[in-house]
């Protein structure tokens, strides 16, 4: 405590004298000195703001993904998917073009699409057409998808860093004014 | 045969593939099937003097199929597959196969059928299919084995730097200095693509899943069994039971085998290493 003298000298400082230095921390860890601990806040800001940026990406463009799996394709050519907008309602093809097959026609593969024209809220009929070679096809479905909002929890968890990173800049900043003032 | 031969002169060209040094020469119909078959065995694509000869008749069902349960039988010399959706028959002494599928999904059948016949022409060459991950480690053959689950697939994952030349099935044949691994085409998307080669075998490593790293050896009568007992098929065999277990001694007369209690990271390598006393200097 003595070679403190109630001032901030710098660097790393033990419990103690941080004690004396930043009564208050925010961060309830008291090895930081106030340039440090600003830059800290600005970094959990741009870090809220960049939650918040990509919540908000998600919520404004929701998505469906569709995904479906093959034991085989030793005729198929390719693959459509089809949506409608109700049950009785005409299936539209919404690939802009043919899904390739699978490399290994034997075991068949994996796939997934990604739907990125739907409405918060709405309900898709999708189905799932294959194409063999002789020009054939097969359709399966429907498969019922609401969209469903998505990005809520992010945005709240973006709001809650971005105010909290104010608010603790805020403070310092005050502590910082009452120490020079002092 | 006749059949066989006026078959492959109207169906499209065969697929030859060579499996440590076994020949198939399949033959179908079904382009689409042959075509299939060569692209998913491509590594193994190759002729040799005595294929055995294959035919596939696929057709796609008007019904659903039951769930695959496959029944060998031995009819004296030949052999009977039958499951859910397919017949085979293997006449072994004239070198001859016929499979009849009629499956929306060929490749289950079509793969447990190939796996017969190479297993059957193994034991012919004087070797024997094996269940167990075989692994080029730096030059050194070391087998993994042990039931479904044990962790063959999962000991292959931790030797990136190593030739996993099958992670389930491989062909062992003896050798003028002991006894050499073959890999085998067998697998499917879930496990570790495999790499065609051979090398000699060092080592046979029963897995263990614990949570400690180390080696033991087993007595002689539990490592015989270790070894029948993950010989596919051919172990209930009746007529191959005898020379089998001889094939097994065999081969513990000539390659060592521990049991390998290990975790599920690339520790065990170390335990290996200094259990076969591999260098890697």
């Amino acid at each position: 405590m003595d070679s403190l003298n109630g001032k901030c000298n710098g660097g790393f400082l033990s419990t103690k004298s941080a004690e004396f230095c930043y009564n208050g921390s925010i961060l309830g860890n008291d090895v930081l000195e106030a340039g440090t601990k600003n830059l800290v806040f600005l970094l959990f800001f741009v870090c809220g703001l960049a939650l918040l940026g990509f919540a908000l990406q998600q919520f404004f463009s929701p998505r469906i993904v569709i995904e479906w799996k093959t034991a085989s394709e030793l005729d198929t050519v390719g693959f459509n998917i089809l949506r409608a907008e109700s049950s009785d309602g005409t299936p539209v093809k919404i690939n802009q073009s043919l899904i390739s097959p699978s490399d290994d026609p034997l075991t068949g593969g994996s796939y997934q699409y990604e739907d990125r024209d739907v409405k918060v809220g709405a309900t898709y009929y999708y189905y799932l057409e294959d194409l063999d070679a002789q020009g054939n096809t097969n359709l399966n479905g429907p498969e019922i998808v609401t969209a469903a909002p998505s990005g809520l929890l992010e945005s709240g968890l973006a709001v809650l860093l971005c105010i909290v990173s104010v608010i603790g800049f805020v403070r310092s900043r005050q502590q910082t004014g009452e120490r020079n003032g002092a | 045969m006749n059949r066989l031969n006026n078959f492959s002169d109207a169906g499209p060209e065969p697929v030859f593939l060579s499996i440590g040094g076994i020949g198939l020469e399949i033959r179908s119909h079904s382009a689409n099937l042959l075509k299939a078959v060569a692209n998913h065995y491509a590594a193994f694509s190759g002729q040799t003097l005595d294929s055995i000869q294959i035919t596939i008749h696929w057709k796609k069902p008007d019904h659903e199929v039951e769930p695959f349960w496959p029944v060998v039988e031995f009819l004296g010399p030949d052999i009977l597959f039958t499951a859910s959706g397919c017949r085979g028959t293997y006449a072994i002494s004239q070198g001859t196969a016929e499979l009849f599928l009629e499956v929306q999904d060929p490749f289950e059948r079509l793969e447990y059928f190939l796996r017969l016949i190479v297993g059957f022409g193994a034991f012919d060459k004087g070797g024997f299919l094996f269940h167990g991950a075989g692994i080029d480690h730096k030059g050194h053959g070391v087998i993994f084995f042990g039931p479904s689950g044990s962790g063959k697939t999962t000991v292959s994952r931790f030797s990136i730097n190593d030739k996993v030349l099958n992670d389930d099935l491989v062909l062992l044949f003896p050798s003028e200095t002991g006894w050499t691994i073959h890999s085998t085409p067998f697998w499917n998307p879930t496990q570790v693509k495999p790499f065609p080669t051979s090398v000699p075998l060092h080592g046979m490593f029963r897995l263990i899943q614990a949570r400690q790293v180390y080696c033991e050896k087993p007595g002689k009568g539990a490592a015989l069994a270790e070894i029948t007992s993950n010989i596919p098929v051919l172990c209930t065999d009746p007529q191959r039971g005898d020379e089998l277990m001889n094939r097994a001694a065999r081969i513990l007369e000539q390659v060592p085998l521990y049991r390998l209690h290990f975790l599920k990271d690339d520790t065990f390598w170390q335990a290996v290493d200094a259990t076969l006393e591999i260098d890697h200097g």
